[in-house]
């Protein structure tokens, strides 16, 4: 995505300053208290170690705390979760109508010139995507954030020498994730390109059907679709390789 | 959804193949966390590095062979989802080109190219997922409560409490969730359609001043569909953190009851991990399973919209008896068109569009069609190459009723200019060669010529390899209109059929277009819609149309006298003083 496109879309998010406050106030606790459960969670093993020497009492004070946590985690997950969802679905609604609002803006030339099908499918099925990767982009973002934080805090905390081995392997696994990422973009952006063409045909040969069986032209719209196909589907296949 | 199950068949070894070496993923992964507690027990506990190293190694072994796994399955998933999905489309496509424009006025272009293209989109990704999980998940389910009993069945009977809530709170939220999901779908269609006609009516809209009524009518939906889309929201939000907070209470519990089954000696505090980490793995699958539903719900949906159009058959079928093309040759001396008592009516509408229509054209005649807007000009002509059926009468050409025909033959005898004058993405010569797949050039200038399109098209920047973008747009009215009659007489039919084919064109070409015609096209039998009489005033023969009745038949000459109505469009286009001189 380029650096322009997401400033845009932050500023819509602007709009909803309140909410996203309270968005990654909630992202913040929530994470705070789940990465400490397992922290929690390796004390209270450590209680049981062999027949008869297994501290009850100090089972039950983790326990206790414990369940206390993951209640109080459970709400901020589910207030945060929602909020999510608002904000995403309402900025979404803001951006339709203002493209619609443009549309409405522009000389008729726009109109002329560029296929109704495809429009149409900026205007729905393109800006639901958006809504689809706010809600993970907001939640992964903030809570992505905050868990690693956490994790490395008590991680420390726990074994720093680990910690370190941890820390070692991690650019290993980034530049991997870097290099798929960059990949699927590129091939995200070549497929939905084949794929808009390919939508393109069809609707054009489908809207003018009746002037396709004028002129007995079936068959060949049929061949040439069958092209357009195979290569879309030869970088289908290459994505879903790619991507786990 | 099963229906369309056998165009997967082609690649039944890449599906049964990537379920098998998924399979063989989810077993390894079962293994994991045994090997886990094998080492807390064994090795840490009595400080054996050797036995870390191996257990260890062995590890990391199952690891990398299950990833190499996945990735054999994925590759497999994405062929046969792929695969699926082409032939699905490719089959869709070519038999919305059976449809008679019956059927296509029936179900509407937009909605066969969003069944075309959304719903195929979800159907293959429903495949993908079949493959993918639908082994999977239910047997990491099964596998890890197994797994989990080997370990310690007392414990076991925890298991059995949790996955009870587990599954109940899934399927609550499932229940009220995938209506929900339909609605948003339907209300997501509801804004297309708002766009669509915004789209397409945007010179009446500006011309009216209703932009800001549909400014704010498309807020209305707009506004409609993001609260629905809200509220699934809200139900969807509770599942991750209610299935999250059921397993860690889950895991506190098997804390518990696990150090009462250690305190006296019948596990080990290894195992107690192995048992979570299973735990943990048989919830996930559980989740899986829930998305799995969604998902394929969802694709039951897309799956029964496909098979809609699969069930639907186009009215207008090829004759059962076949000669070939040579025995449907014009019989010498009979007329090339002939209407014969013929009644037509759109179905689902009562009223007639055209009735009890009789007459007859000789071949190489001219013949004019003229009445006013619904008077059922348009019908008339697609009658003649059979784009819908007479409901009474006949209509034969050259002898031959046109249901006895091929269509193939039908159409290839017949060319039509139709309304509006559409033309394709591509260059010039790719429109034209339409008519005719080898054409060569000097056919295409002749036809061109004859349009009255040779100058224009030489002035192109590319002259006849321009290309012509969505749907004709650098090109004038004028100029679209003569190049789908240049079109249709690239493929020098029998009949010509121009359906209002020069309204966009000024008098003088319309004139010389008329001539051109009539010298260049002898033989042809040219049938000429027109609102215009000067268009159609030479004509052999003209037919008076007014509400689907014929009420005038005859030269010019001759209904000027007879025709009441002609003689009124006449003197209308023409003037008093011109329509009574071709009188005299």
């Amino acid at each position: 995505m380029k650096r322009k496109t997401l400033g845009r879309l932050l500023k819509y998010l602007t709009r909803y300053r309140v909410i996203l406050t309270l968005v990654i106030a909630s992202a913040f606790l929530s994470n705070i208290f789940a990465v400490m459960g397992p922290m929690l969670t390796g004390k209270a093993i450590d209680q049981i170690i062999s027949v008869g020497n297994v501290n009850f009492s100090k089972i039950l004070n983790i326990m206790a705390m414990l369940g206390a946590i993951y209640l109080v985690s459970f709400l901020f997950q589910w207030f945060l979760s929602i909020c999510t969802n608002v904000i995403a679905n309402a900025t979404v609604k803001d951006i339709r109508e203002e493209v619609f609002n443009k549309i409405n803006a522009l000389p008729l030339k726009y109109y002329d010139q560029n296929a109704h099908g495809e429009i149409v499918n900026r205007l729905t099925n393109d800006i639901d995507f958006i809504s689809e990767g706010l809600i993970q982009g907001i939640t992964q973002l903030f809570s992505g954030v905050v868990a690693i934080l956490g994790a490395l805090f008590f991680m420390l905390k726990i074994s720093p020498i680990i910690t370190f081995v941890v820390l070692a392997i991690t650019p290993a696994s980034f530049l991997i994730s870097a290099f798929i990422a960059k990949m699927s973009a590129k091939m995200f952006r070549d497929q939905s390109r084949t794929l808009g063409e390919l939508n393109g045909y069809i609707s054009e040969m489908i809207s003018n059907q009746k002037i396709v069986k004028a002129f007995h032209y079936e068959s060949r719209t049929q061949a040439k679709l069958r092209k357009l196909i195979s290569d879309s589907m030869i970088q289908g296949e290459r994505r879903s390789f790619i991507l786990p | 959804m099963f229906k369309l199950t056998h165009f997967l068949r082609p690649y039944r070894k890449n599906t049964y193949g990537g379920q098998f070496f998924k399979l063989l993923e989810a077993i390894l992964e079962l293994m994991i966390p045994t090997l886990m507690a094998l080492i807390i027990d064994n090795g840490v506990k009595y400080n054996d590095r050797g036995y870390i190293l191996k257990i260890g190694g062995l590890m990391i072994l199952v690891a990398v062979v299950g990833v190499g796994c996945a990735f054999i399955c994925q590759y497999n998933a994405a062929i046969a989802s792929q695969g699926f999905g082409t032939a699905v489309r490719n089959r869709l496509f070519k038999h919305i080109g059976t449809f008679s424009h019956e059927a296509l006025d029936q179900i509407g272009t937009s909605s066969l190219i969003n069944r075309i293209t959304n719903d195929v989109n979800q159907l293959q990704f429903a495949v993908a997922m079949w493959i993918r999980l639908v082994v999977r998940a239910p047997f990491l389910c099964i596998g890890g409560i197994i797994m989990a009993m080997l370990i310690n069945p007392k414990l076991s009977l925890l298991i059995l409490a949790i996955l009870p809530i587990f599954s109940f709170i899934l399927v609550l939220i499932m229940r009220k969730s995938i209506p929900l999901y339909k609605t948003v779908q339907r209300k997501l269609d509801r804004l297309a359609v708002v766009v669509r006609e915004n789209l397409t009516g945007v010179r009446v809209i500006r011309a009216f001043g209703n932009v800001d009524y549909e400014k704010a009518r498309f807020k209305g939906v707009s506004t409609d569909h993001a609260h629905t889309a809200i509220r699934v929201g809200s139900i969807t939000a509770l599942m991750n953190p209610a299935t999250l907070l059921i397993m860690n209470m889950g895991i506190l519990a098997i804390i518990w009851f696990g150090g009462i089954q250690v305190n006296g000696g019948r596990m080990t505090q290894g195992q107690i991990i192995a048992y979570i980490n299973y735990v943990i793995l048989i919830l996930t699958a559980l989740i899986v399973v829930a998305n799995l539903v969604v998902t394929f719900t969802k694709a039951g949906a897309s799956a029964n919209r496909v098979n809609e159009i699969f069930q639907m058959e186009g009215s207008i079928k090829d004759p059962e008896i076949q000669r070939g093309a040579q025995a449907y040759q014009p019989i010498p001396g009979a007329p090339m068109i002939e209407f014969k008592g013929v009644s037509f009516r759109y179905p689902d509408t009562r009223e007639y569009a055209l009735q009890d229509l009789s007459f007859q054209v000789r071949p190489g005649q001219t013949v004019g069609v003229i009445g006013g807007i619904g008077a059922g000009k348009s019908t008339l002509v697609h009658l003649i190459p059979r784009f819908y059926d007479v409901s009474q009468g006949q209509v034969l050409i050259g002898g031959h009723d046109v249901r006895e025909m091929p269509q193939e033959v039908l159409r290839s005898k017949v060319g039509i200019v139709p309304q509006p004058a559409v033309l394709f993405t591509g260059t010039v010569a790719d429109n034209l060669r339409w008519g005719k797949d080898d054409a060569g050039e000097g056919e295409l200038e002749q036809a061109l010529a004859i349009a009255q399109a040779k100058t224009f098209v030489q002035a192109l920047p590319q002259g006849l390899d321009t290309i012509i973008t969505q749907g004709g747009s650098n090109l004038s009215g004028g100029q679209r209109q003569r190049i789908t009659i240049a079109r249709a007489l690239v493929m020098v039919p029998d009949i010509l059929i121009l359906d209002d084919s020069s309204s966009a064109l000024d008098y003088a070409t319309d004139a010389a277009l008329a001539k051109a015609l009539k010298e260049s096209t002898r033989g042809m039998t040219v049938v000429n819609i027109s609102q215009r009489v000067s268009s159609i005033k030479g004509a052999d023969l003209i037919i008076v149309l007014d509400h689907g009745q014929v009420v005038g038949q005859g030269t010019h000459q001759t209904l000027l006298k007879t025709s009441p109505i002609y003689r009124e469009i006449c003197i209308s286009q023409l003037g008093n003083g011109e329509a009574l001189e071709d009188e005299a």
